[in-house]
């Protein structure tokens, strides 16, 4: 760390230089000397316009032993564009020691689907951490929930739409760890005329583009 | 059918026939028509030549299903342009059934601080309405609605329709709605938004009470014809998911949208600084849906507003006791106070919304300038119990509470505010423009200022005549929105509630059914594409009163602060082009 001023105003090597927090786990952590825990943070300057791909062979880590890398609490891919104050996680493939097998879901149910939430029912909606093994898709989720796809209507993942009744284009969407999942009963809505210009996932803005309608439409189950 | 004109200025009324140019207009299209033809576009709203005119919707008053509307029109205080504020009532269908075409409510009294009432009821010896002034005096005057309104019940009898205002208008205040009697006999149905309260209240008329008893109904030019519609236009309601009984509005009206918008990154938190509330949930449609359930022991589905409503989509909130707090906490409501204000407690939400009728203060509007007041940090975000002291202080019309009653956009000006969600000077509703880009375009170029009612259904059918643009680019969203526009002035021209647009959309059976109700009643031949035309020269007619009044396209803009803000969570910002914007209306 430089002694004085703030690190985004050095000028090193005539470039100017941004400050992450890095996080390298498990048998990883041998390319960040000064740090005993794996997985434990530690600030490093790196100049503007670093990619992941850029970090990783800067700290000399072989590209076959890195498995995934997380920007935020998200799963970002290597040509990714670090910015000042990113949480960076780096993990090496699965069996090669890693904390990182599972991942954590934050899921959300509404109305009638709240029962879905087990212990975590508060009667109108349900907030609960599901954990699922890396690779997981929505269709596991839904298995791990015991809720039967055809109960739930509108779905959302990171605010994104994803399913809407009778069109669920997402059963087959990767889920990534932190991601937030919402899942509404039948008895809700979202009118088209509240919805036109906001986002969805990929599947989904497919999905709607082959339509005749475009998409136009309050319901698709018909 | 007739126009009736109340001149304030003299106490004195006339009822004229209508004027073949005016015949075939009614509702919204009515009402701004006359009054782009009758009020000077540089009039002050509160001055002697605004005037205000009530038309019910060319089906209001038959047994068409979900129609007792009626629109209220004017040049607003809020936004200075021209207003359309549609309230359902059980008065439109009254007043429809009178044959009263529109009532317009012209002049102002030279006489400060006295008030005045009109009854109007159906003289059958002359076979037409009749008019008849009263000192409103003991109504005058920083008195609580709630309970303003028994008395009147008490005096003119259980079977009468009411319009009135609140302490708010009396201020001449931006906000300050119109307020109409629910079935239920509540002051709680309110022509709310642009300040039209004030307006009425500018004209010293306290009180309109109908007393239809008698009155021979609307005509029905092809009775075999308006039957086949309305039997279409029931059977799409009531199959819709979102329009049927135990439906989508029914079981948790629209307050239901709360946790949608939610997790759709797109509901405006804390005057607009993130799309996403933590607290959402504790005051969204299935919370209310569990609270009555918990504390009445029932399960409670939602009421008509309005007569002849087959969604009835309007709820009622009790009290932890069981009994009623208030009726009712609609979407845009339990937002504004809720999460806008960062205000997560539900009882305390539906105590502002209680307080909003009982002073006749646009929910909406209230909301949003004391979100803009916690931005200037008059009080704090989160801050429950100091949000409800500030509805009590707007409507009561002490100190800090004056400068919030005149409107979102002026209270920015005053607390020196660059965040303030506002267009043409009206509070912006539920909907984030960066995250759901669509109702953004509407926001910003309707001629209503920021509305969220201005966007609704159009037709599939339609869309193929628009060339199928794709909806997700710029230009599409921009078509799509001028279509929107244009077939929401002629729903608001119907008689129905705009809510069976969500059925509509999906079910062309139930589209046609609409104007095969209206062609029903008229007489007429209208076609889809003669409707389109009509919103269309509606929108052109309130187009170009803004014009002439100072708000031409630079007024249609979405605040500036939504270009160069990012909104978590989606980080966004609103980048639809201007000459996108200006495209709306000026290709109409």
């Amino acid at each position: 760390m430089p002694k004085y001023g703030k690190p985004h105003l050095l000028f090193v090597y005539n470039k100017i230089m941004i400050t992450i927090q890095l996080k390298l786990f498990a048998t990883l952590n041998r390319f960040m000397p000064g740090t005993d825990l794996p997985g434990y943070p530690k600030e490093k300057q790196i100049p503007v316009g670093t990619s992941l791909a850029d970090l990783v062979s800067e700290l000399g880590i072989p590209d076959e032993e890195v498995k995934l890398c997380y920007v935020n609490g998200r799963y970002q891919e290597l040509d990714y564009i670090l910015q000042d104050k990113d949480e960076v996680g780096i993990f090496p493939p699965i069996g090669g020691g890693s904390l990182m097998t599972e991942i954590t879901l934050d899921v959300w149910l509404y109305g009638e689907l709240s029962r879905f939430g087990k212990e975590f029912n508060q009667k109108s909606f349900a907030n609960l951490p599901v954990k699922l093994p890396v690779g997981g898709v929505m269709s596991d989720l839904l298995t791990f929930l015991e809720m039967p796809t055809e109960e739930r209507g509108i779905t959302f993942i990171n605010g994104d739409l994803s399913a809407m009744p009778g069109l669920q284009p997402d059963l087959a969407h990767v889920l990534k760890d932190g991601d937030r999942i919402a899942f509404f009963d039948h008895h809700s809505m979202w009118p088209f005329q509240y919805r036109h210009g906001a986002a969805m996932i990929e599947e989904m803005a497919e999905e709607m583009n082959k339509r005749d309608d475009l998409g136009i439409s309050h319901a698709y189950d018909k | 059918m007739w126009f009736l004109r109340i001149n304030m200025t003299d106490q004195s009324y006339k009822l004229e026939p209508v004027p073949e140019e005016y015949q075939y207009f009614a509702g919204r299209g009515l009402t701004s028509k006359l009054i782009a033809d009758e009020v000077p576009p540089l009039a002050h709203p509160l001055g002697p030549n605004n005037k205000l005119v009530f038309s019910t919707g060319f089906v209001t008053g038959t047994s068409a299903p979900t129609s007792a509307r009626m629109s209220v029109g004017g040049k607003s205080p809020l936004t200075g342009g021209i207003k359309e504020s549609n309230v359902g009532s059980t008065f439109p269908p009254e007043f429809a059934k009178m044959q009263i075409k529109a009532m317009i409510i012209e002049g102002q009294p030279k006489e400060k601080g006295k008030y005045w009432g009109v009854t109007i009821s159906w003289d059958e010896e002359a076979e037409q309405p009749l008019v008849e002034f009263f000192d409103a005096g003991k109504y005058g005057g920083a008195q609580d609605l709630y309970e303003m309104y028994p008395k009147v019940y008490e005096e003119y009898g259980d079977k009468i329709s009411i319009a009135s205002f609140g302490n708010a208008a009396e201020n001449g205040y931006g906000n300050s709605g119109i307020v109409f009697n629910d079935i239920e006999k509540r002051p709680s149905r309110y022509a709310g938004r642009g300040g039209l309260g004030a307006v009425l209240a500018s004209k010293k008329l306290k009180l309109i009470i109908l007393k239809a008893k008698g009155a021979p109904g609307v005509e029905i030019k092809n009775k075999e014809l308006f039957d086949v519609g309305r039997k279409k236009m029931i059977a799409a309601l009531t199959e819709h998911a979102i329009t049927k009984p135990k439906g989508g509005l029914n079981s948790y009206g629209t307050a239901v949208l709360v946790n949608i918008l939610n997790e759709a990154g797109g509901l405006p938190t804390r005057n607009f600084s993130s799309g996403r509330f933590e607290g959402a949930p504790k005051i969204a449609g299935e919370a209310i849906f569990e609270a009555n359930k918990t504390r009445t022991g029932k399960e409670i589905y939602n009421h008509a507003c309005s007569p002849g409503c087959i969604i009835r989509c309007s709820n009622t909130y009790y009290k932890l006791d069981g009994t009623e707090h208030v009726s009712c906490i609609e979407y845009e409501s339990g937002w504004a106070l809720g999460a806008n204000c960062g205000i997560d407690d539900l009882d305390i939400v539906a105590e502002m919304v209680l307080q909003c009728n009982n002073y006749g203060l646009d929910t909406i509007e209230t909301g949003t300038a004391i979100g803009v007041a916690m931005e200037a940090g008059v009080l704090e975000f989160g801050d429950a119990e100091g949000a409800l002291a500030m509805v009590h202080k707007i409507g009561q019309g002490e100190d800090m509470g004056r400068i919030l009653g005149s409107g979102t956009g002026s209270a920015g000006k005053v607390l020196g505010v660059a965040r303030v969600p506002a267009v043409k000077g009206q509070g912006m509703p539920a909907y984030e423009p960066r995250a759901v880009k669509g109702i953004g375009i509407t926001y910003a170029t309707s001629t209503m200022g920021a509305d969220h009612t201005a966007g609704y259904t159009i037709a599939p059918e339609i869309l193929g005549v628009m060339g199928k643009q794709d909806p997700l680019s710029d230009e599409g969203k921009a078509a799509l929105s001028q279509a929107f526009q244009a077939t929401t002035a002629f729903i608001d021209s119907s008689g129905h509630c705009l809510f069976i647009a969500f059925a509509i959309l999906d079910i062309a059976d139930g589209y046609q059914g609409m104007i095969d109700e209206v062609n029903g009643v008229m007489g007429t031949e209208w076609t889809a594409d003669d409707i389109l035309e009509q919103g269309k020269e509606i929108l052109r007619i309130e187009r170009d009163f803004n014009a002439a009044a100072g708000l031409g396209k630079e007024s249609g803009r979405v605040p500036e602060f939504m270009r160069y803000e990012p909104l978590p969570p989606h980080n966004v910002t609103f980048d639809i082009p201007d000459k996108v914007l200006d495209g709306v209306l000026g290709d109409l």
